[in-house]
């Protein structure tokens, strides 16, 4: 094109430059009313399928979703919820495809790799599962979503447990407990998974805290109780119990373990602070309960022979020394350990007896 | 007195602006560059509003309604394609056809013309039909609308006649590519099938134009991409195996439903003129029929696509909803509703790559990825075999998903769909339409095929040491018509090396270049008598 011919164009250029401003107006305009039309219809559909998802029909919720997120594709919120609705409905694959495309467009939302955690354990894929689940609950979690935190921090607790990994489900546990909020409810319960791993130094610690923090709450001295039992101090764990009683009355829990407690109290000789005479009565009693649980078994000439011993330590009339206690104790361990060889349907598992085994032994 | 003043100060104004437009200089091609942001910039505008009152139009007919009343989903389609139609044949009499083809022939035949009117009765038609349900795609009208603007600036800034054939392409680009959201796609689409000329001098003005519109359509509508793409990845080498299959596929689909356009425009050619209205009805009712059972074919279907990706369908859904859109989209685009083809071809590759990927997975679940990841690969193929374009293929699917892992799958699969497709139905599809219609467009596989004879096709080759004689001299890849305007003025031309231009490698006649070009002296002397 010629200049002279170009100087000669500025009506036009005036003219395409009007044109285009109104055309970028009418175009803003229009686009503005689309993108809030397409915003609205998007939110009428979320709504509705929240409605549906707490009424617990997953998959029309998910429906519901699908078009709120067709209207806001660029809405995370929306694929988020939607990629829940999806694995409640047991889609799991879509639901993975919604996560994977989330997670690369919002990389540091812990909720998705929680998601994705969810999946793998529905998938029994453990490792990954406990993977995401970690880099979930260690991402950074707005205030108003630490209930989520906490409940994804229980479901890695709950798969570590399952898959045995004791030691690190310990350490989530303590992590829950030292962000576990001011009532007592979660705290017991970290204090009682504590003590079914084994970790009962630990729950010693929370349940002492616990009965400090709330003494009018009859689980926390369940749970203290429980401790002493398993530390075999059998007489504070009694003390405990009947506290807890006292305040719970309908705890049952502890009414039933406050029984054993006292029947093992009433065969444990190698209790402390008990006297001679103490020690001897708790002694016949071991013994007694002993012969009773293995008079159904039959074992050799041997066994029959120890049977005859210690009927006959039961027969002997006490002098006023710990001699016959201890033999009392002896004879009692040792037909004790004979159960399993000597009796050939059941095994007896006398669980009072074991334990007033396990405190003579560790003294 | 006030009004006067202010009149003068108005005129004033006026006599500045005008002197200081007329002191801007600029060159020819910074004011076609200039020209080509503009067309970008319109045409992404205007695409916008496209897209927006195509949803509009669905939000209004096949909105709740549809839904509670089957009746809506039945005539709706229907209603709308007879609608369309009316558009195209009774007010905007030249927005019909192909916008490829138009534009190609507006290229080629009228200079870079495309009516004005074209604009508003392709935007109106086809907003119609498509927002109605009917089984069709907006970017083909794009395509056309965005070469419309161009064609209607150059008109206004009096472009002469060499540029006014070079802008037609920088708005079709621009149209295609806000289409799409993909600005690569539109620039290799408009060179490779548009141009049909890799070589053409308006490429930066294409690039520019495409990345305006692509920039304008973002800036009004958002960064969502056309589809929303699941992270890709390729499990193993043997995998390739499949997007072979796959790719063998798309091309055998891609050749099977162009023969059944082909055949079915053929045969619909034969029926009297009550078709024109009568046949866009009965298929969009069809398309209402299969929509009840399948409402994801309907429209253009994006979103169907887009649930498809991330998983939401078993192979074998994936796989009838392939064959039902093949179903309607051939009625609806034979049946001459207005309405584009790219859409639909999309839908039927990914519905059959995702379904055969599904089926390959489920067979072999360790070697094969889940469906969603061959769906990509199904389109491109797909895309490849119907539109032979293979370098768009690539690169649109590249743009789509965004990886650099799919290339080597695409590559494979494109490659193998468009020779399969090349071998079962020799003519693309687009020619294949321009055909129909009586009307011959270059194709860029025709230019490929029949490559312009050079001088070194029909030099004789001379003895070493040959001497050089003054005169001009020709170089041996230059093109033979170039030789034949130096034989006019010397009898014999030396052609000479370009390494060593003193070096004389070959000598050349009018004799040798008729020769060339397959003209014996009989037939020579025959046309000249």
């Amino acid at each position: 094109m010629r200049l002279t011919q170009l100087e000669g164009s500025w009506r036009a250029v005036v003219l395409v430059s009007i044109v285009l401003v109104l055309t970028i107006t009418l175009t803003g305009a229009a686009s503005s009313a689309y993108k809030r039309e397409r915003a609205s219809l998007g939110a009428t559909h979320f709504a509705m399928a929240e409605q549906l998802r707490q009424k617990g029909d997953a998959e029309t919720a998910a429906e519901e979703y699908r078009r709120a997120l067709f209207f806001s594709p660029d809405n995370g919120d929306y694929r988020l919820s939607l990629a829940t609705a999806l694995i409640e409905a047991g889609r799991l694959d879509e639901a993975q495809s919604h996560l994977e495309q989330l997670a690369e467009d919002e990389p540091t939302n812990p909720r998705i790799y929680v998601g994705m955690a969810e999946i793998a354990a529905r998938l029994h894929r453990t490792n990954t599962a406990i993977a995401d689940y970690r880099r979930g609950v260690y991402e950074y979690w707005p205030p108003a979503e630490i209930p989520l935190r906490r409940a994804a921090r229980w479901e890695l607790v709950n798969l570590l447990i399952s898959s045995r990994r004791k030691n690190e489900a310990i350490g989530e546990l303590m992590l829950l407990y030292s962000s576990a909020p001011n009532e007592p409810h979660e705290r017991e319960r970290v204090g009682f998974l504590l003590l079914q791993l084994g970790a009962t130094s630990d729950a010693s610690h929370v349940f002492s805290e616990l009965v400090r923090m709330f003494p009018q709450e009859a689980a926390a001295w369940r749970g203290q109780a429980e401790v002493a039992s398993a530390f075999g101090d059998y007489v504070a764990a009694r003390h405990s119990f009947q506290r807890a009683l006292r305040l719970d009355p309908n705890d049952h829990e502890s009414a039933s373990q406050l029984q054993v407690i006292n029947a093992v109290i009433d065969v444990a000789p190698a209790l402390p602070n008990i006297s001679s005479g103490e020690r001897l009565r708790r002694s016949t009693n071991l013994l007694r309960r002993v012969l009773k649980e293995l008079s159904g078994c039959t074992g050799g000439a041997e066994f029959s022979q120890e049977v005859a011993t210690g009927e006959a330590l039961l027969a002997k009339r006490p002098k006023g020394n710990d001699d016959l206690s201890l033999q009392m104790q002896q004879a009692a361990q040792e037909l004790w350990q004979q159960r399993s060889s000597v009796c050939a349907g059941t095994i007896p598992a006398d669980k009072v007896i074991e334990m007033a085994m396990a405190r003579n032994a560790s003294e | 007195m006030s009004n006067t003043s202010r009149r003068e100060r108005r005129q004033q104004l006026w006599r500045d602006l005008q002197s200081r437009f007329a002191r801007v200089r600029l060159t020819d091609t910074q004011w076609f560059l200039l020209l080509s942001l503009l067309i970008g910039i319109f045409s992404g505008l205007l695409v916008v509003l496209f897209h927006i009152s195509i949803d509009l139009v669905s939000w209004m007919s096949l909105g709740a309604l549809s839904g509670r009343y089957h009746f809506v989903r039945l005539l709706t389609p229907a209603l709308g394609a007879v609608g369309a139609v009316y558009v195209v044949r009774k007010l905007f009499p030249l927005a019909r056809g192909s916008g490829v083809n138009q534009t190609k022939v507006a290229i080629y035949e009228s200079d870079g013309y495309i009516a004005t009117s074209t604009i508003a009765g392709k935007f109106l038609a086809c907003a119609v039909s498509i927002g109605t349900g009917n089984s069709l795609g907006p970017e083909d009208p794009s395509l056309q609308m965005g070469a419309g603007i161009a064609s209607r600036l150059g008109r206004l800034f009096a472009l002469p006649r060499g540029n006014m054939r070079m802008i037609a392409p920088v708005g079709a680009a621009a149209g295609i590519a806000a289409a799409f959201d993909t600005p690569i796609t539109g620039v290799l689409f408009v060179m490779e099938e548009v141009l049909a000329d890799w070589s053409a001098t308006a490429v930066g003005s294409i690039v520019l134009a495409a990345v305006s519109a692509v920039v304008t359509t973002r800036a009004f509508l958002g960064n969502d991409p056309l589809f929303a793409i699941p992270s890709f990845e390729l499990t193993s080498a043997s995998e390739l195996l499949i997007y072979a299959v796959i790719g063998i596929a798309g091309g055998a689909l891609s050749a099977l439903f162009m023969s059944l356009v082909e055949a079915a425009k053929r045969r619909i050619e034969n029926i009297p003129h009550w078709r024109h209205y009568v046949l866009p009805g009965v298929c969009g009712f069809f398309t209402g029929v299969v929509g009840l059972w399948f409402p994801e074919v309907m429209g253009a279907g994006y979103d169907a696509l887009n649930s498809a990706l991330h998983g939401q369908f078993t192979w074998q859904f994936l796989l009838y909803l392939g064959v039902a859109k093949l179903i309607v989209t051939l009625l609806c685009f034979s049946a001459e509703t207005p309405g584009g083809m790219f859409a639909p071809a999309l839908f039927i590759g990914g519905m059959l790559g995702g379904g055969l990927g599904g089926l390959a997975h489920h067979v072999w679940p360790r070697g094969a990825a889940p469906a969603e990841s061959y769906m990509l690969v199904g389109m491109g193929a797909f895309f490849a075999g119907m539109f032979r374009a293979p370098m768009t293929s690539i690169f649109m699917i590249f743009e789509l998903s965004a990886s650099y892992v799919i290339i080597l799958p695409v590559m494979v699969a494109n490659t193998a769909a468009y020779l399969v497709s090349r071998h079962l139905h020799a003519t693309p599809f687009f020619k294949m339409l321009a055909q129909l219609e009586g009307v011959n467009l270059p194709t860029a596989e025709e230019k490929r095929t029949f490559q312009p004879l050079r001088v070194e096709n029909a030099m004789q080759a001379v003895e070493p040491g040959t001497v050089l004689e003054p005169g001009m001299k020709l170089y041996p890849d230059e093109p033979l018509d170039a030789a034949l305007r130096l034989l006019s003025l010397q009898s014999h031309v030396q052609v000479t090396s370009r390494v060593h231009p003193d070096q004389v490698i070959g000598d050349l006649t009018l004799e040798d270049v008729h020769r060339a070009y397959g003209i014996t002296e009989p037939a020579f002397a025959k046309s000249r008598s």
